[in-house]
């Protein structure tokens, strides 16, 4: 199996998301179970990923040289890696989804003037595989749109993928929208992605925010669980 | 396939808020006020240096003469110039690049406020064409509230598209859209600050426009998988590059010259998608044609790449060689050095360092920017007449980079590359 994991980490770092995806079933054939996989996946994704051009010290420069910093370019292929894999994956992972001790329906989107998916798709996969029940409403989404899907499918939380900068200043206006539409009280706003931080929670109004889908769930669990108490207090189901 | 290439037949679902013109924007007694007052504290700052910024540019890029400090442009672009108006805050809560785009008279007047808070020696005024010609490129593209166009759907789906793009390649918008407004503002600011050249940048680049019009990943595949393609989408953005080139030039005129007057026109190029080995296989289809284009219409083309030092290497060649006298924009690359000591060889280069990315996304942007700065300082006491004729600028208009700390460089370029390094 070690051989394989090798052979997948090098492939994607070669950017090969054909034999990327070979690997991942082959990974399978031998008896990988699909979550321990995807999280393998992500972490060397998160790996190579460090070292993208970007990549910037307090000193201000890079801490990679250019022959080895990834471009744009790079991280575009190593996204239809993670895609071509968890496309394999994602079928897997549900079926074998354990039952959620707080089961809870979340609407996932990524916010209005970003059409960034790969995180958002990972994140998807994991609160799914998680026990979540997801309603992914796409990219570019309208800040009243996501309270809308929220209140038409009775959602416990509302999450938000934000990877530019300005476009966070409409993710208050998601929480405006469910004031709105008199549910605020009962959802949970979750943000995450390239460009949010834990600071944004009390600035933007929000109820928590993920580091990396790992963690998103994690905090998604948490905000389940006082979702359920303040429920519980109120006498609401 | 009958495709009318103007932005209001490609975009029927232009927002309401879209400026359909007509261009003939005046100025109200109040706003008169408020331009003359800002003019006039900028002309008080100018009074404290030694050189008006004319001169100052003349002395920095045709002879290398000792200054009070270099000549720098830090604009507000699009986003950030709404930011003038309400104290930098973050998140903006007043105006939006729409609000700008709909009264480009108020934009002028932050342009103005800008240039006397921030003492600017240019304008590099690109704020309505900052949108890479999402408008031509591409099937549909709406604006986002507080930022630049997004391209929504693109226009080369197969080889036959390209080819029709090739044979059609479009004007640029005139009649409706970001570019008649842009025209509009750049006459209007010339007029208002003859006392400073202007910087008229011709957005976007071959690259980044093919990447509009066949959508970014499938290009960026393309050049790896399927280069003919890649190549027929790279001729017909290098074509609509020369007719916007035309445009520029028509409006104008005069390129800057070692007495100070004229203005210049710049094409920037956002290459950073592409690595180096990438760019090397694009680079004799798009640039060599638009760099000899440009020097043939009688200016130096300023090409501003962001990306890898691969790509910056053969532009400065190119342009040494054809344009007799361009910039080579630097930005974004994340090792000063490197970079400096690659490009130096090169005669009639003028170096414009745009400070970018990657110190602004330090955790510790402060410090990073204010090293970053240094070095930048350092190397251009070490070198001061070799090749480089240099400037230095922060890009303000990265959509991603946090807003305090694009507030901070701006303040600390001022700080940093004054003159007494020298010694």
């Amino acid at each position: 199996m070690e051989a394989i994991y090798t052979e997948l980490k090098e492939t994607l770092k070669a950017q090969d998301p054909d034999k990327f995806g070979e690997l991942t079933q082959k990974a399978l054939d031998a008896g990988a179970e699909p979550f321990d996989l995807l999280n393998k996946i992500v972490g060397y994704a998160k790996e190579l990923t460090s070292k993208s051009w970007w990549a910037g010290g307090t000193e201000g420069v890079s801490n990679v040289s250019e022959s080895e910093a990834l471009l744009l370019s790079d991280l575009i292929v190593i996204g239809e890696c993670l895609v071509k894999s968890t496309s394999i994956l994602k079928p897997l992972l549900l079926a074998g989804a354990k039952k959620a001790e707080l089961p809870g329906k979340i609407v996932l989107g990524t916010i209005e003037g970003d059409v960034h998916d790969i995180g958002k798709s990972l994140v998807s996969t994991m609160y799914e595989s998680a026990g979540y029940v997801i309603n992914d409403i796409g990219l570019d989404v309208p800040a009243k749109n996501f309270a809308i899907e929220a209140k038409r499918s009775k959602a416990d939380i509302v999450g938000i993928s934000c990877s530019m900068s300005m476009c966070k200043t409409s993710m208050p206006k998601v929480v405006k929208e469910l004031q709105k539409l008199g549910i605020r009280d009962n959802v949970k706003v979750v943000a995450g992605g390239q460009s949010t931080f834990e600071t944004d929670v009390p600035t933007y109004g929000l109820d928590g925010w993920g580091a990396d889908m790992v963690d998103a769930v994690k905090k998604t669990d948490e905000l389940m669980r006082v979702l359920k108490e303040e429920r519980l207090k109120k006498g609401v189901k | 396939m009958n495709i009318e290439w103007n932005s209001e037949e490609v975009n029927r679902d232009y927002p309401l808020w879209w400026n359909k013109g007509p261009f003939s924007y005046q100025f109200t007694a109040t706003e008169e006020v408020m331009l003359e007052k800002a003019k006039a504290k900028w002309l008080d700052t100018k009074k404290e240096e030694q050189m008006m910024p004319r001169q100052r540019w003349a002395k920095a890029l045709f002879t290398n003469e000792p200054l009070d400090r270099l000549p720098s442009h830090c604009s507000g672009l699009h986003q950030t110039m709404t930011r003038i108006f309400d104290g930098f805050a973050d998140p903006p809560s007043i105006l939006f690049t729409k609000d700008m785009i709909n009264h480009p008279n108020l934009d002028a007047i932050g342009q103005m406020l800008w240039y006397a808070k921030f003492a600017s020696t240019t304008d590099m005024n690109w704020l309505y064409n900052y949108g890479f010609g999402e408008e031509l490129v591409t099937r549909k593209f709406r604006f986002i509230e507080n930022g630049p166009p997004l391209a929504v759907e693109p226009f080369v789906r197969t080889k036959e598209d390209a080819l029709f793009f090739l044979d059609n390649v479009p004007e640029p918008a005139l009649r409706a859209g970001t570019w008649p407004i842009y025209f509009w503002e750049v006459k209007a600011l010339m007029k208002l600050v003859p006392e400073m050249p202007i910087v008229a940048s011709c957005c976007g680049g071959p690259i980044t426009m093919a990447g509009f019009l066949r959508g970014i990943k499938d290009f960026v595949m393309d050049i790896r998988k399927n280069m003919e393609l890649a190549e027929l989408c790279l001729k017909g953005t290098t074509a609509l590059l020369k007719k916007k080139i035309d445009k520029q030039t028509e409006i104008l005129g005069q390129q800057i010259d070692d007495t100070g007057e004229g203005n210049w026109i710049t094409w920037c190029d956002s290459t950073s998608y592409l690595t180096g080995e990438e760019f090397a296989k694009v680079f004799d289809i798009t640039y060599t044609d638009a760099i000899k284009y440009c020097a043939k219409k009688g200016w130096q083309p300023e090409v501003i790449p962001e990306g890898p030092m691969t790509a910056h290497v053969p532009i400065a060649k190119c342009l040494s060689e054809n344009g007799g006298g361009g910039m080579l924009g630097f930005s974004e690359h994340p090792n000063v050095d490197e970079w400096y000591n690659n490009t130096r060889k090169y005669d009639n280069i003028w170096a414009h360092d745009a400070f970018d990315n990657v110190a602004m996304f330090s955790p510790d942007y402060q410090n990073a920017i204010r090293n970053d700065f240094t070095r930048h300082a350092k190397l251009f006491m070490k070198y001061p007449t070799q090749g480089h004729r240099t400037y230095v600028s922060v890009p303000t208009g990265d959509p991603t980079i946090p807003l305090p700390a694009i507030e901070f460089a701006v303040k600390t370029i001022l700080e940093v590359f004054k003159y007494p390094l020298q010694a």
